[in-house]
């Protein structure tokens, strides 16, 4: 078995003395398409944070392998549209710790940006404005800043979030592609169920300051599922798919 | 010749326009950051910590320079850190340290021995009193603040759009926030007591917010908030002597109707 690309053993997770998670354990895998789940509040930012590297653990050890590199895809929604910053320009950013102080991005850099853009199908948008571009386009452009700094790890918070169903279906296809074409491995943060379900072979979901971890299968069981969202929840799977819908006490679900 | 060559040929002018073409061109430049990063009011509080700094060096008799550098500087580090908007929002901090050191300034200068007309020049200052040898001081530390802005330009605009991702791709983001507070602070500690608080902070808001209603691309932007504040430094100095008013209001008003023709042309350009 390869060797994880960050392992959290026994880590506890926290801001002060305030603890939010705590006897955390989970491997991200080489190859891995890895989900995490869970209802706001319940810590996937601090999680996704320590992932990061950004948030120091509390206690407990978090090991990365030697040569990882991370490619992040923020929420949209933290971004200042105010910028006057083409597609090219928040791409580029992808190069700068390559480029390094005092140095200005080479033209290598701006074809690999320009290859990037490509590769989420925005090559001829590279000259306009990010401000300018639709919810989908922004996505698109923050996956390819990622993709330019040629990671081994993806790792996209809420990547759908305030999309159209077509957008958040070509969005989630793009990773997908990614994932299964050069096997890049895949950490998706989001609140909604569906989705994780439909794509991660590998799921983390936060439940009471704990993260439950396991194959999509073993994980999308209405007894879980109801212990994690404390209501009752049917759960139906359609060949790859998983509904979930929140049911009324007293009904059952469709296919009990 | 004229009177008002006369006069605008005069050692005096010549040094306040040697003081404003820097004064326009690191505050054009600063100023974009300062209006894109939303910090608009942190670089009036910066302004008025100096003025206090200044304040308290007449009160206790050290050198101006030093004491408004300090205050910047102290006043930077406090600007830098990472306030949670749990219980206060931040721009009630940016607010509540400009009140406090307005009136600070205020305390400090009415025991001083010029008193309120201390007070009255660190607002207004007076761009036409700048001593010859700090000219050539204030050129200096210009273009050493500017080159460290050129410099860091990339970090620092990523730092300001994106500072998660910053700090994903391995950047000390609270190192970079301090070192551009510290340039900010610095630039403005040391000339406030030169200049004014009012005539800074001009600098620092009206060109930039002038260039991003006209040009689209980050470069462009910069280089006409840069245009803007020289043309309003040049055109301000030379109406001021041509018509005997006051310098520090002319140019601002030079500055605000660039900023003004500029968003009306923004405007009449996107219907």
């Amino acid at each position: 078995m390869s060797q994880p690309l960050v392992q959290f053993r026994e880590v506890r997770l926290g801001y002060g003395r305030q603890v939010v998670l705590d006897n955390v354990n989970m491997g991200i895998l080489r190859g891995d398409f890895f989900g995490l789940v869970g209802p706001n509040g319940s810590g996937k930012t601090t999680l996704l944070r320590c992932l990061l590297g950004i948030l120091k653990p509390l206690s407990g050890q978090v090991t990365r392998a030697v040569g990882l590199r991370i490619g992040y895809v923020p929420q949209r929604e933290m971004l200042d549209p105010l910028f006057p910053l083409t597609a090219l320009d928040i791409v580029l950013m992808g190069r700068y710790p390559r480029v390094g102080v005092f140095r200005s991005p080479s033209k290598g850099d701006r074809e690999f940006a320009m290859l990037c853009l490509q590769q989420v199908g925005l090559a001829d948008s590279a000259h306009k404005l990010y401000r300018e571009l639709s919810g989908g386009q922004r996505q698109r452009v923050l996956i390819a800043r990622a993709l330019a700094v040629e990671p081994n790890l993806l790792v996209l918070d809420e990547p759908t979030n305030g999309l159209d169903l077509p957008t958040e279906a070509s969005i989630l296809g793009l990773i997908e592609q990614f994932h299964a074409q050069s096997g890049l491995t895949i950490v998706l943060v989001s609140h909604v169920l569906n989705v994780v379900a439909r794509y991660a072979t590998r799921m983390g979901v936060l439940l009471d300051g704990r993260l439950l971890v396991g194959e999509a299968e073993q994980l999308m069981q209405e007894r879980v599922l109801e212990e994690v969202y404390g209501v009752p929840v049917c759960v139906q799977r359609l060949e790859h798919h998983y509904l979930v819908a929140v049911r009324e006490v007293e009904e059952g679900c469709p296919n009990a | 010749m004229p009177e008002w060559l006369e006069t605008w040929r005069s050692p005096i002018v010549q040094d306040a326009l040697r003081v404003g073409l820097i004064l326009a061109i690191v505050g054009g430049y600063a100023g974009v950051y300062v209006v894109l990063k939303r910090i608009v009011f942190v670089g009036a509080a910066l302004a008025q910590v100096s003025a206090a700094g200044v304040a308290l060096a007449l009160l206790v008799g050290w050198h101006p320079l030093f004491s408004a550098v300090l205050f910047a500087l102290i006043g930077s580090a406090f600007f830098a850190q990472p306030w949670g908007e749990r219980r206060t929002s931040r721009e009630a901090i940016i607010g509540a340290v400009f009140l406090t050191f307005s009136a600070l300034t205020v305390l400090l200068a009415s025991k001083g021995a010029h008193g309120m007309e201390e007070v009255q020049h660190l607002l207004a200052g007076d761009i036409l009193a700048v001593a010859p040898e700090e000219v050539s001081r204030i050129w200096i530390l210009g273009i050493g603040v500017l080159a460290v802005f050129v410099l860091l330009r990339k970090e620092f605009l990523l730092v300001a759009f994106d500072a998660e991702t910053a700090q994903a791709l391995g950047y000390r983001t609270r190192l970079w926030e301090f070192a551009f507070y510290l340039m900010l602070g610095g630039f403005i500690g040391v000339v406030i007591h030169l200049v004014g608080l009012v005539l800074i902070f001009g600098y620092l808001v009206l060109p930039a917010l002038g260039a991003l209603m006209v040009a689209r691309r980050i470069t462009w932007v910069v280089g006409v908030a840069v245009l803007n504040a020289l043309l309003a430094t040049v055109a301000g100095l030379l109406v001021s002597v041509l018509f005997d008013l006051p310098t520090t209001a002319t140019m601002l008003v030079f500055m605000s109707a660039l900023a003004g023709v500029e968003s009306l042309a923004s405007m009449l350009i996107a219907r």
